[in-house]
């Protein structure tokens, strides 16, 4: 029965770890650093759920995303999902399971993830409106501060979602 | 057709899971619109956990610096003290300025309502209250600044004395409370005549030559009559208070309150342009 609320159950989480990055966001240093604490959720999905059902929860978790951000509809929701593939793909070099692995997948995902939606916003709007590539400095600390997170978010997450425990890794298998 | 579907399934659904998204962010990032049904769900949900969480994290962090952390808290609550008794001093000495400017202002406007008389602002510098001797107010006004003797000195509130002993830069003034002074005054309200002698000590004088038949109630105010030579008319005295009418004698008593407190005065004017009369006798040497 777990089993069939793995994805609303990583939705719920990914709402409450968002409302926690807000808050803990406004004491750290008054917003002047991030967390992306929802990302390391797509992680898990990446790591630990067949593929359909990840890359679902990974969209929705990505519609949950662009909706508390305010910009673009659809921007993070991609993104979401490309980071879902990516780890996928990727997590065969990093011991996903062990505490270490889960940090640095997370870390890589949420500076991908910024990255990705600086260049994005930078082709489609206009030079004047666009994100500065400055703006990377902060998406690095913003990495490191969720990788650090990460065990702690993945701990929760094996016990109030259960995991699949997916034995072959790679892409879409 | 349908076996290649069901072979790429997963493909298929990530494909379309990506690129609808990416789509509609491209159709939409150069229009951005307000707010959706979705993003205003989603801010309903968090912000009530934002404030639990806030609300936690605050007062931990309160806690923790209020009751736990007060490494310095010594040193800075010293200096605050520090800082807080320096500006109770400021404070103190504002007040003074702000109460000797509202004096000042009201001795100015009292001045000013006798344009008749040219004054000489003078402060007190001394007072010699002794009760074996007499009963004098230092000014720092005297001869050089055209203070004679025998010119009435009044604070804002009204009369104080008449210029007793001169210097060259300062003056005694004989204080309405002496027992050498003697003010003619008027009942302000019945027009009566009295004069208004000291007692030899700071505090209420006494009202001498009323008339049995005079119309005097205790709280009437006494005013300078102008007839002593020394006093132009109509300067506040004191109020009657205690009047003793007795069954035989030409006179009533009363005791009067003087409207200046001698001990308290701290900024006067001479009032140099009224001089005495030739024709009038000076006024009696006091006797210590």
């Amino acid at each position: 029965m777990r089993a069939l609320l793995r994805v609303p159950l990583a939705l719920v989480a990914a709402l409450l770890l968002l409302a926690l990055s807000a808050a803990v966001t406004r004491q750290l240093a008054g917003g002047a650093v991030s967390l992306a604490l929802a990302v390391p959720v797509i992680v898990w999905l990446g790591v630990e759920t067949p593929a359909i059902e990840g890359v679902i929860g990974a969209a929705l978790v990505g519609v949950l995303l662009d909706a508390a951000a305010g910009g673009p509809g659809g921007l993070l929701t991609f993104l979401s999902v490309m980071i879902f593939v990516g780890v996928r793909a990727g997590a065969g070099p990093f011991d996903a399971q062990s505490r270490l692995g889960f940090a640095l997948l997370s870390g890589a995902a949420t500076f991908l993830m910024g990255f990705g939606a600086i260049l994005l916003t930078r082709y489609v709007t206009s030079p004047s409106a666009a994100p500065g590539w400055g703006l990377l400095g902060r998406v690095l600390v913003e990495s490191l501060l969720t990788a650090a997170a990460a065990p702690a978010i993945r701990w929760a997450l094996d016990r109030v979602v259960v995991p699949a425990h997916r034995d072959q890794p790679g892409f879409l298998r | 057709m349908l076996s290649l579907l069901k072979r790429y399934r997963e493909v298929i659904i990530v494909v379309v899971l990506a690129v609808v998204p990416l789509g509609v962010f491209l159709a939409h990032a150069r229009h951005p619109s307000d707010r959706t049904a979705l993003d205003r769900f989603v801010l309903a949900v968090t912000s009530p956990v934002e404030k639990a969480i806030d609300w936690t994290v605050s007062g931990a962090l309160s806690t923790w610096q209020r009751y736990v952390w007060l490494r310095g808290a010594h040193d800075r609550a010293v200096a605050l003290s520090r800082t807080v008794n320096d500006l109770r001093a400021e404070n103190a000495e504002l007040s003074q300025f702000k109460a000797e400017n509202e004096r000042l202002e009201r001795l100015l406007a009292f001045a000013r309502s006798r344009p008749e008389h040219r004054a000489v602002g003078a402060r007190v510098i001394g007072t010699r209250m002794d009760p074996k001797g007499l009963q004098l107010v230092t000014i720092d006004r005297g001869a050089d600044d055209g203070v004679r003797r025998m010119m009435p000195v009044v604070a804002a509130d009204g009369v104080l004395g008449r210029v007793h002993t001169l210097g060259a830069s300062s003056a005694d003034v004989l204080v309405l409370s002496d027992r050498n002074s003697s003010i003619a005054v008027r009942v302000e309200r019945s027009r009566a005549r009295a004069n208004v002698r000291g007692q030899g000590a700071p505090g209420p004088c006494r009202l001498e030559y009323a008339l049995r038949s005079d119309d005097l109630i205790e709280g009437d105010q006494l005013v300078t009559s102008g007839t002593d030579g020394v006093f132009p008319r109509g300067l506040p005295v004191g109020q009657v208070t205690h009047v003793k009418r007795g069954g035989f004698g030409l006179y009533q008593a009363a005791e009067v309150l003087p409207a200046v407190d001698v001990n308290r005065v701290e900024e006067v004017a001479v009032l140099v342009s009224t001089e005495v009369p030739g024709g009038l006798p000076a006024a009696r040497a006091p006797v210590p």
